[in-house]
């Protein structure tokens, strides 16, 4: 945690937020239980007003779970409940986004993905030539090159043992 | 298949079998003395009854199991008088506890002490019960059992007795503490060593403290009101919930660029904290401890010394 200390960015906290949304999602039993699923609601936001577009990756988690929960008995209260969350979410992330949208939009095709993309990648943003810069970028700056090391040590030993014959078995 | 289930412990429990928890509970809250059978020291293999019947749901769906004869019990081994101190402690009345009541005949009292072979349960599940006795949910609910067809964690664990079920998980808890202090005091001796704390910050993180220091004055100067209001106002390209926590951080304890930075490792708890529940959900506890020591906290402080000493 030293390290990050040093480093005045928005990776942790927008983490956090997904991720306490993720426990809040599992903690709901699929949205059967209110206050989880008003908390899902409140991490989807505050993700949201951590980071620009942090919301995105909250989609995601709470499709599979909707999915889950609408094969459960109780559809028309998960669907309410996930309703409330899902208003409690967009009215705190409308704090900030309702009255900056404008500049944000503008700020994002500028500066982002539009005319000064090369400054922060090698060209325009979507080209095979930046393909391979941002992939580079996600061992370096993302998981890191331990993690990723861990990760194929990890699948190396799940291929291995899924392999093994069932008749090893007793 | 023929599954041999063990003393099951769940919500709406009836004491007409002679049940021993639903009937220390009763007497506790009638303020009746807590009889105990025997000497007291008779042990058993108590589970939850949820986690019992969703063994019996993966049993049924198990095509190994068929033909099979299977103990379903818990991990967790109790004496009858510490089942007692428990039930006194939850209900937290101080009632009496009167060992060597008189054993029915044919009680099961008369045997001392009864656990199960857990090893064919394990093989055939992947999981065996493991919520402990104190920690178990006051009534029905959607089981929230180990993942189905998963193959078993801590083999070890749950052959027969668990005598140590927080062994692998304070020895993960130890481990990742040990090495966590390590790169700390590292961390901190190279730190000063450079005099990195006191180093500018780079030109976006000082854009960013530029706006929590923004924030920090508005508060100090106009109180909640303006605060609330500049958090849409102050930057209107990135969002503010990062530099208004840093204000408050630097309102509370005062204006500093380690206050404003300590944000980070708060969140980092947070993410930490949430990354366990999510893990202990859908997995054990073991296994939350296990993994999210080494293998979140490993690789960053292994990667924290590149930094430092490369």
């Amino acid at each position: 945690m030293l390290n990050l200390s040093r480093i005045y960015l928005y990776e942790m906290p927008f983490a956090a937020f997904v991720v306490a949304g993720s426990a809040a999602i599992l903690a709901s039993d699929g949205f059967a239980r209110l206050l989880p699923t008003l908390a899902f609601g409140l991490c989807a936001g505050l993700a949201s007003l951590a980071r620009a577009g942090g919301a995105a990756l909250v989609v995601g988690p709470t499709l599979v779970a909707l999915v889950i929960a609408l094969r459960s008995p109780g559809r028309g209260r998960r669907l309410l409940n996930l309703s409330l969350a899902t208003a409690l979410g967009l009215a705190t992330a409308a704090i900030w986004y309702w009255p900056n949208w404008k500049p944000l939009l503008d700020y994002i095709h500028g500066a982002t993905y539009g005319d000064q993309a090369h400054i922060f990648a090698g060209g325009s943003s979507f080209s095979w030539e930046n393909a391979w810069i941002y992939i580079l970028a996600i061992v370096y700056e993302g998981p890191g090159i331990p993690m990723i090391a861990v990760a194929v040590i990890a699948f190396a030993v799940a291929l291995a043992k899924g392999a093994r014959p069932s008749s090893a078995r007793p | 298949m023929i599954a041999r289930p063990f003393n099951a412990v769940g919500g709406g429990q009836s004491t007409a079998t002679g049940a021993l928890v639903p009937s220390l509970v009763r007497a506790a809250l009638r303020g009746e003395p807590l009889l105990l059978e025997g000497d007291g020291d008779s042990t058993r293999a108590f589970a939850d009854a949820e986690e019992i019947a969703a063994a019996f749901v993966d049993l049924l769906d198990s095509p190994a199991a068929r033909g099979a004869a299977v103990n379903v019990a818990g991990r967790h081994i109790h004496s009858v008088r510490e089942v007692a101190a428990m039930v006194q402690k939850i209900v937290g009345i101080e009632g009496r506890v009167v060992a060597g009541a008189r054993v029915a005949p044919g009680s099961v009292g008369r045997i001392a002490h009864r656990s199960a072979d857990l090893l064919r349960l394990s093989e055939l599940l992947g999981w065996v019960p493991a919520r402990p006795l104190r920690g178990r949910s006051s009534g029905p609910s959607t089981p929230r059992g180990p993942r189905r067809g998963a193959r078993p964690r801590w083999p070890e664990e749950t052959r027969g007795v668990a005598r140590r079920p927080w062994g692998r998980v304070g020895f993960a808890a130890a481990f990742g503490a040990a090495v966590a202090a390590a790169v700390a005091i590292l961390g901190i001796f190279a730190s000063h060593r450079d005099g990195s704390w006191t180093q500018v910050p780079i030109t976006d993180c000082a854009v960013f403290h530029g706006d929590a220091l923004e924030m920090l004055r508005v508060l100090r100067a106009h109180g909640l009101g303006a605060f609330a209001k500049s958090l849409v106002s102050v930057n209107r390209t990135h969002t503010p919930l990062v530099p208004a926590s840093s204000a408050l951080l630097m309102f509370v304890v005062g204006n500093s660029r380690h206050a404003a930075e300590a944000v980070l490792p708060i969140f980092g708890w947070i993410l930490f904290a949430s990354t366990c529940y999510c893990v202990e959900r859908l997995y054990t506890r073991a296994t939350a401890v296990a993994s999210t020591s080494p293998l979140r906290d490993l690789p960053g402080r292994v990667e924290s010394l590149a930094h430092l000493f490369v």
